[in-house]
C-alpha cells in the first residue's frame, strides 16, 4: 500500500495550488507535507493511528495536513465546520487538529468514545446531508489516489490552470486537487461570493478552466472576458443540465465540458463524459462511461457499483454499518449506447395521487422545457391533499404561471404538473453547492406566487 | 368575489391546464377527456390559493368538480359560508 508521500513523488517547480495570493509548487507543497508530518511524528499523542478531526478552512493547509496525517499513520475525519452533524456522530475522534502559519495545533476531545469505528479504514468524510442526515463515509486514503489515477486516464488536458469555488474538504474538491497534481496542473481556489473579483485571474490565465458544481460553472461564465478561451469546464457534485452545456459551448466553441458523476462512496468519480462542439446535443446529459477500476449494473433501473476503491462503511447517528460488495447508488439510470443517463434518485421518488414521481427527473425535464438553468421542484405535504409539488424560480422574469403550465403540459405527465409556482429570490445552497430543498420546503408558505 | 369573476378565473385556469378553449361551462371536463383525472389536484390547490378557501377533500370528487359551472358553484358556496 502506497504512503501519502509515495503519491507526492514529484519534485518540480510547477505551480500546484493557489489561495489568496499564495502559490505552492509541487515541490514546496511536498516540503510542507514533510514538515507537518515531522511535527506530528514528534507529538507523542499522535503516534499510533489515533483518529483526528481535521479543521482547516485554508485549502493549502487543509491538503497539506490531510497528507501529513495520512503519512503519520493517523485516521482522518474531514472537517465539519460547515456541515451540521448529529452530536452523537462527533464523539469518535480523539483529537482535532488545525494549522496556522504552517504550525499545527492539536486539541484533545474530552467526549471521545471508543468502539464506533472498526479496526480498518483511515479516512472518514461526511456528506453534506442534502438528502438526509449527514453520514460519515469510511475509506482508506489510497482509495482517493486510485480514483484520481483512473480519472487521470480520461482527462486529456495537461499543464492547465483551473479556478475552483468548492470547499476543500468535499470529495469533489479532493478529487480535483489530486487529478490536478497528476496532470501537472494548477488549482486556484476562490471564494464563490467573490466570483466577480476573479476577472484579473482570467486576464492572467487566459485559458483557465472552471471546476465545480453546475451553479459554479454558470455563475463563473459571465465573468470570463470574451477574449479568453477556457480549456475546459469540469462539472461535479450535481447533475449538469444540457442547457448549461449548450450555453458554455455557444460562448466558447473550442472548450471541453466534462460532465461527471461522482460518489463520495467511490472517493471521487464514477462516470465521465468529455463533451465538445461535435457531441450531439441529445448526448449532453449523458454522464458517459465508467472510469477504470469500477464495475456497474442496473437492476430494476437502479444503479449499483463495485470497485476496489469502494468505501468500507457508513458512520451514521453514532453507529457503523459495513458496506457490501455492491453499493446501491440509489440513482435511477439507463445505460444507452451513447453512455449512462441518470433520471433522478430512487429515494427522491414520491407519490402524487398514488403515482410515482422522481423529483430530480421532472426538474430536469422542466429546466429543458422552460430553457432555464434554475428551476427547483420541491414536494411538500398538504394538510388535506397529500403531497403537492411546487416549482420555485429565483428569477422568473416576465413569465406567467399560465405560460409555464402550457410549456410543461407537452413534456410532463398530468400528475407531474406542479401545483404551485413560486419565487424565491435567493435560493439556499448546501455546503457542496447543491440546492437545499429542505430549506426551501421549510419556507414554502412565505414564498411569492407567480401571477 | 362575484360569480362572473369566479367563472372567469376558473375558466382561464382550466383552459391553461387543458391547453384548449372551453366554450361551454357545463361540459364535463374529466368525463369528456378535456382534463386528466390526475389534474384534480391542480384544481384543488388552485382553488385554495386563488380564493383562500379550505377544501375538505371529503366534499369533492370528479363529479362535484366535474365542470366549470360546478367548480364555480362550489367556490361560490364556500365563500358564502
Amino acid at each position: 500500500m502506497s504512503t501519502a508521500l509515495d503519491f507526492l513523488a514529484k519534485d518540480s517547480q510547477l505551480p500546484l495550488i493557489s489561495n489568496k495570493g499564495t502559490t505552492l509548487t509541487q515541490r514546496s507543497f511536498k516540503e510542507l507535507v514533510e514538515r507537518l508530518a515531522a511535527n506530528l511524528a514528534k507529538d507523542n499523542r499522535l503516534c499510533s493511528g489515533e483518529t483526528v478531526l481535521l479543521h482547516q478552512d485554508d485549502p493549502i493547509e487543509f491538503y497539506a495536513l490531510m497528507f501529513a496525517l495520512w503519512e503519520n499513520g493517523n485516521r482522518v475525519i474531514f472537517p465539519t465546520s460547515h456541515i451540521m452533524l448529529e452530536p452523537s456522530s462527533l464523539d469518535f475522534f480523539q483529537f482535532s487538529i488545525s494549522c496556522r502559519d504552517n504550525e499545527t495545533a492539536v486539541a484533545e476531545n474530552p467526549d471521545f468514545q471508543e468502539g464506533i469505528l472498526p479496526g480498518y479504514g483511515n479516512s472518514v468524510i461526511f456528506s453534506s446531508g442534502s438528502t438526509g442526515p449527514p453520514k460519515g463515509i469510511l475509506h482508506y486514503h489510497h482509495h482517493y489516489y486510485d480514483n484520481a489515477r483512473a480519472v487521470r486516464q480520461r482527462v486529456l488536458e495537461h499543464g492547465t490552470t483551473s479556478l475552483i469555488f468548492l470547499k476543500p474538504y468535499l470529495v469533489s474538491a479532493i478529487s480535483h486537487f489530486l487529478v490536478h497534481y497528476l496532470t501537472d496542473s494548477h488549482l486556484v481556489f476562490e471564494n464563490f461570493n467573490e466570483v466577480h473579483t476573479s476577472t484579473p485571474l482570467f486576464d492572467k490565465y487566459r485559458t483557465m478552466g472552471i471546476v465545480g458544481s453546475p451553479i459554479h460553472l454558470s455563475s463563473g461564465l459571465q465573468f470570463i472576458p470574451p477574449e479568453c478561451q477556457p480549456r475546459y469546464f469540469f462539472s461535479s457534485g450535481d447533475f449538469l443540465p444540457g442547457i448549461c452545456t449548450k450555453r458554455i459551448l455557444t460562448n466558447f466553441p473550442e472548450t471541453i465540458v466534462y460532465h461527471v458523476y461522482g460518489l463520495a462512496e467511490l472517493a471521487g468519480r464514477f462516470f465521465m463524459h468529455r463533451i465538445n462542439l461535435n457531441t450531439p446535443s441529445n448526448q449532453y446529459e449523458s454522464v458517459g462511461t465508467e472510469i477504470e477500476g469500477t464495475r456497474f449494473r442496473c437492476t430494476d433501473g437502479e444503479l449499483f457499483v463495485k470497485a476496489d476503491f469502494l468505501f468500507k462503511g457508513y458512520i451514521k447517528e453514532g453507529t457503523f454499518v459495513a458496506a457490501g460488495e455492491w453499493h446501491s447508488t440509489q440513482d435511477i439510470a439507463e445505460n444507452r449506447p451513447s453512455g449512462m443517463f441518470l433520471f433522478g434518485r430512487s429515494n427522491d421518488e414520491i407519490k402524487v395521487l398514488g403515482n410515482k414521481v422522481s423529483l430530480k427527473r421532472i426538474e430536469n425535464q422542466i429546466r429543458t422545457a422552460l430553457n432555464r438553468e434554475t428551476a427547483v421542484i420541491v414536494a411538500t405535504p398538504h394538510p388535506s391533499f397529500g403531497t403537492i409539488l411546487s416549482l420555485i424560480f429565483d428569477d422568473p422574469g416576465d413569465v406567467t404561471r399560465a405560460e409555464i403550465i402550457s410549456a410543461l403540459r407537452a413534456t410532463l405527465k398530468p400528475h407531474e404538473i406542479p401545483h404551485q409556482y413560486l419565487t424565491m429570490h435567493h435560493l439556499p445552497f448546501t455546503a457542496s453547492m447543491k440546492i437545499d430543498r429542505r430549506k426551501i420546503a421549510e419556507q414554502i408558505d412565505t414564498l411569492i406566487p407567480l401571477p | 368575489m362575484n360569480y362572473k369573476h369566479i367563472e372567469e378565473k376558473v375558466k382561464s385556469e382550466i383552459e391553461v391546464l387543458a391547453g384548449c378553449k372551453i366554450a361551454d361551462s357545463e361540459v364535463k371536463i374529466f368525463k369528456a377527456g378535456i382534463l386528466d383525472s390526475l389534474n384534480i389536484l391542480n384544481i384543488m390547490v388552485f382553488i385554495e390559493n386563488e380564493f383562500g378557501i379550505k377544501i375538505d377533500p371529503f366534499d369533492i370528487n370528479l363529479d362535484t368538480l366535474g365542470s366549470i359551472r360546478k367548480i364555480c358553484e362550489y367556490i361560490d358556496a364556500k365563500e358564502a359560508d
